[in-house]
């Protein structure tokens, strides 16, 4: 007994590194893991909790899903809660979780990308890698997905593996854990919480790169496995139960997507059988297919085809968005797309509908064309500064463009050494430096939160009218 | 279920765990099942594979010994005993044939054929290579010869038996264990004894340590150049051949430190599998000290039933051909590894006889042979003649293994070696891990190489009970005290020393080695090199 004993404590100390590390993993998480870590882990803190908002339509998918709706474009009580790698059979275990812990909401949407009907190792590397559900649920889902998740370890390879990442063993944290000493990886977290929590749970692909490729991409057929359909079955009947309408929703794919008709067949016919069978059910696949200009990849949208579909979801859907009046929280992200937009006209179309006013400045005797190429078809109106004590030469040079819908904060403009100050409701001045290279200099101002929110440079090309992207 | 992998983290202090709490009369029922539950996490099925070759060689034995016992003449006893083997030895190689070899036959047979102008479209035969077979197999026969030869009894006990072929520690890649060995070792299970516990660890750790340290971070370099080997030139192929040189030894004799570790944990000893063999001053060496498990059977079961060097030199040579393309054979089913055999076997038979030209040079210089000089300029030449060898052994076929020679022998258009040597896979922080690691095992090879430290000694009494001890205990007591066996193993000498060390140095060490390690798991997920024979 005694050299058990000893031998026991001695396995410990020989084997501390290991022990400490684990420790380490365990405690600070924040210090070690990525950015899609801090996504999944508030998308399980969100459900888990309850939440003071009751939330009337709820986005339940996988990242295709989560790229394509913009929650402060539908309503001010949206929520994206879908994941980045999940199939039907983890969506309805977060749907489950928020359930548990909320009011059931009004409607659904559920989206999920062909690939999802399919084994993916992300369930490894994301879900269960993540903490993402507890040990219970994600052996519930080995044992219900068997071979599905097992296949490449076996089903005693797979528990092993879950056991370890529960215990945070080094090896499924190693690199993780290396990358860390690269970069700030707290400052990294802190920054896509404060993202996600903005954007009501859409992290996937925001921003605005497009999508451009020569190659085609063919969809011909769509075999779902049995798995994957009886979950999202049992993800219905668990909102029949709640009494929650839900709508099945396909997005679109980009423009080298070439579908075969079998396939659209087969993809029509695998979601209508859910409409049939359920009369809470409704089925869409409103567009087939986006320009690669909305698009940041194969699969997910970018921040304008984002906005684009989700505007039309929005249309689709109005019974369940409702009226639409902007709160501070939706205009707060709507603020990041546009802080974000690199487009020109972009930045005018989501201006358009909202309260923002826009302080503009003509460097280049350009306002009228700015009137008509950039203004006008977004319905904003040009008007000059003439409520400022500001010199002649600011003057005629600066204006104020905004729709019907904006209202008119206290916005103060006085010269600078290099242009004009421009402060709202006498908060900290920002610097709008008038530039030569610049036909039109943009001043957002966000007037719900009374905040400037962007300045951009908008190049003027004479004849051709304005660059396509800001600088 | 590999060494490597978190399942075999998990399954191994539990078996050891209920092994220890258990009854020692139904301790080695409870390491049979462990070791079929750990064939099973491969592949269930295959398991009937295993209990096949079991049943055989088992009944095999058996029969044997009644023969051996019944009052018929001399002549039909021999007689029946031979058919007894052969029924043994065709079933288990027919086994063996098919799950590895049938495809490679056909495709061979169907290449033939096609040369000869005769085009044949053969049935693909759909079979998987279930792992570990080569090694089962040839433990299960040498167990049906060492019975034909009566130099063991059969055993009686079948759930022992099925042990001894299933032993996990060293079910699937070896060492290839003779029943004088382990399966005496088996008819007393396994007591508690914490220095064999400890030093099991110990050898356990070494063994990753091989492994994750060094073996998978010369794969990553190894892999990038053979995988597209048209496309590297000069040095770059020839580090990547040194390093397959390291490689493959570092993981295989990994594996057969932590079964061996494993297998000492529980009471038991395994043979050793290497010595030191990229110290071997000629190529006959080298077989003494590379597989010794496998070259020892092949000797013992091929060789010299094949009349060895009894038969004259052209026999000698003739022999020395058929078990070193058997040797290739047994590698895999590919030209690779045949052609791989089968230059080993001329490298020993051109030391053969240049033998007496090199004994009179050496007269002539009045040159001692055991010159230091000497000997790592002939360790030097044999470790060449080795790695080009490897060169076949790792190519993914003959034409890429023509290519690397090729490609070797350009030396222009390259990259600056400080430059090109970052383009093959391994950062900076890798290569001065992978440094490092070299430079651990060759000062522990040295070691080991001079006996440096306690050399521990495995004791095998008459009753089979494993126990260790000093050396110098063993040779002062080994005369009259009924221990019949006494293995020196030299494997331990670095644990040994540092077990030696003073505690802080030595958990210094332990420490340094685990978190080698702990850094090393980022790039693990190779298997072993020797689960695919």
């Amino acid at each position: 007994m005694k050299n058990v004993l000893k031998l026991t404590i001695k396995c410990i100390l020989v084997s501390a590194p290991i022990w400490a590390l684990s420790i380490y993993l365990a405690v600070a998480k924040q210090h070690y893991s990525n950015e899609e870590v801090a996504y999944l882990t508030w998308n399980r803190e969100f459900t888990q909790k309850h939440q003071d908002k009751h939330y009337d339509v709820v986005c339940i998918g996988d990242s295709a899903c989560n790229a394509a709706y913009m929650p402060e474009v539908m309503s001010d009580s949206t929520i994206n809660l879908s994941v980045l790698g999940v199939s039907p059979v983890e969506g309805y275990y977060i749907l489950e979780e928020y359930l548990e812990n909320n009011d059931a909401p009004k409607d659904i949407i559920m989206t999920y990308h062909d690939t999802h009907f399919h084994y993916m190792e992300l369930f490894w590397d994301e879900i269960v890698a993540s903490h993402r559900f507890d040990f219970r649920t994600n052996l519930k889902i080995i044992k219900d997905a068997k071979e599905e998740v097992t296949a490449d370890r076996g089903y005693v390879g797979a528990l092993a593996d879950l056991v370890a990442y529960q215990l945070y063993f080094p090896s499924k944290y190693i690199t993780s854990f290396e990358k860390s000493f690269e970069e700030d990886r707290k400052a990294i977290k802190d920054a896509a919480i404060k993202k996600i929590s903005l954007h009501n749970g859409r992290y996937t692909c925001v921003g605005n790169e497009e999508f451009i490729t020569g190659q085609f991409r063919p969809y011909d057929g769509f075999y779902a496995k049995d798995l994957y359909a009886n979950y999202l079955r049992k993800a219905i009947d668990l909102c029949s139960q709640k009494g929650i309408n839900v709508h099945i929703v396909k997005p679109p794919l980009p423009d080298n997507s070439q579908m075969s008709e079998e396939y659209v067949n087969q993809i029509n016919a695998f979601y209508q059988g859910f409409v049939d069978n359920n009369s809470n059910v409704t089925y869409a696949w409103p567009v087939a297919m986006y320009t690669g200009a909305d698009f940041q990849d194969e699969v997910h949208l970018n921040n304008d085809g984002s906005y684009r579909f989700s505007t039309d979801i929005r249309n689709k859907y109005y019974d369940a968005f409702g009226d639409m009046t902007y709160s501070a929280a939706q205009m707060h992200s709507i603020d990041d797309t546009i802080a974000m937009e690199i487009e020109a006209e972009d930045i005018f179309t989501f201006a358009k509908d909202r309260d923002y006013t826009m302080v503009l400045y003509d460097g280049r005797d350009c306002i009228e064309d700015c009137k008509t190429l950039l203004a006008s078809p977004n319905d904003m109106e040009i008007t000059p500064i003439e409520d400022q004590e500001l010199p002649d030469n600011y003057v005629a040079k600066m204006y104020y463009c905004k729709s019907d819908k904006a209202c008119s904060p206290k916005i103060q403009v006085t010269p600078s050494s290099s242009g004009a100050y421009v402060s709202v409701d006498d908060g900290e001045p920002w610097n709008m430096e008038f530039n030569e290279r610049a036909g039109i200099v943009a001043v957002v101002v966000d007037n719900i939160n009374k905040e400037i929110i962007a300045i951009k440079n908008i190049e003027y090309l004479g004849a051709e009218g304005f660059a396509r992207y800001i600088f | 279920m590999l060494f490597n992998s978190t399942e075999f983290l998990l399954f191994f202090p539990i078996c050891v765990l209920i092994y220890f709490v258990f009854p020692k009369k139904i301790r080695n029922y409870w390491l049979l099942i462990c070791s079929y539950f750990y064939y099973m996490c491969w592949n269930p099925k295959y398991i009937f594979l295993l209990m096949a070759s079991t049943v055989i060689t088992y009944a095999s034995g058996l029969t044997m010994e009644w023969v051996k016992n019944s009052d018929k003449d001399e002549k039909s006893k021999t007689k029946l005993k031979n058919w007894i083997v052969a029924i043994s030895f065709v079933s288990n190689i027919g086994i063996l044939f098919y799950f590895k070899y049938i495809n490679f036959a056909i495709e061979t047979w169907t290449r033939i054929m096609a040369k000869l102008g005769v085009t044949i479209t053969p049935p693909a035969v759909d079979v998987i290579l279930p792992v570990g077979i080569s090694f089962y197999i040839f433990q299960a026969l040498s167990y049906t010869m060492d019975v034909y030869r009566d130099e063991i009894y059969a055993e009686k006990n079948i759930l022992r038996y099925a042990l001894f072929v299933s032993f996990f520690p060293q079910l699937v890649a070896g060492p290839i264990e003779r029943s004088k060995h382990l399966l005496k070792q088996l008819a007393k299970p396994g007591e508690f004894n914490y220095d064999n516990v400890r030093s099991g660890l110990l050898t356990m750790l070494w063994g990753y340590f091989l492994k994750l340290v060094i073996a998978d971070r010369c794969a990553i370099l190894v892999d990038t150049v053979y995988n597209n080997v048209s496309a590297y030139f000069g040095y770059q192929i020839i580090v990547a051949s040194i390093l397959f040189a390291l490689q493959i030894y570092c993981d295989f004799m990994s594996y057969s430190t932590i079964a061996k570790g494993a297998a000492r944990v529980l009471g038991y000893e395994l043979m050793e599998n290497f010595d030191l063999p990229y110290f071997a001053t000629s190529i006959k060496d080298f077989w003494r000290r590379w597989h010794i498990s496998l070259s020892s059977w092949l000797r013992d079961y091929l060789y010299i039933p094949l009349g060895g060097n009894r038969k004259g030199r052209i026999r000698k040579y003739i022999n020395i051909i058929i078990t070193f393309f058997v040797s290739g054979l047994w590698h895999g089913a590919a030209f690779t590894f045949i052609i791989w055999g089968l230059l080993h076997g001329i490298y020993q038979i051109i030391e053969d006889l240049l033998k007496p030209y090199t004994d009179k040079l050496l007269a002539k210089t009045k040159l001692n042979p055991k010159n230091a000089a000497l000997m790592v300029l002939k360790i030097i030449v044999t470790f060449i003649l080795v790695d080009i060898a490897w060169v076949f052994f790792r190519a993914n076929s003959l034409g890429e293994a023509k290519a690397a020679f090729r490609n070797a022998m350009q030396l222009g258009g390259l990259p600056p070696i400080k430059e090109g040597l970052f383009n093959l896979g391994l950062d900076q922080r890798n290569w001065i891990m992978l440094g490092l690691g070299l430079a651990i095992l060759f000062v522990s090879s040295v070691m080991r190489a001079n006996k440096v430290g306690k050399v521990a000694a495995t004791v095998i009494n008459a009753d089979g009970k494993v126990t260790t001890a000093d050396t110098a205990d063993v040779t002062s007591s080994v005369a009259g005290t009924g221990r019949d066996t006494v293995e020196l193993s030299k494997q331990g000498a670095l644990v040994n020393w540092i077990s030696a060390r003073f505690f802080i140095i030595r958990y210094a060490l332990y420490w340094g080695c685990l978190i080698m390690i702990i850094f090393s798991m980022d790039i693990t997920g190779q298997e072993f090199i020797y689960f695919q024979f």
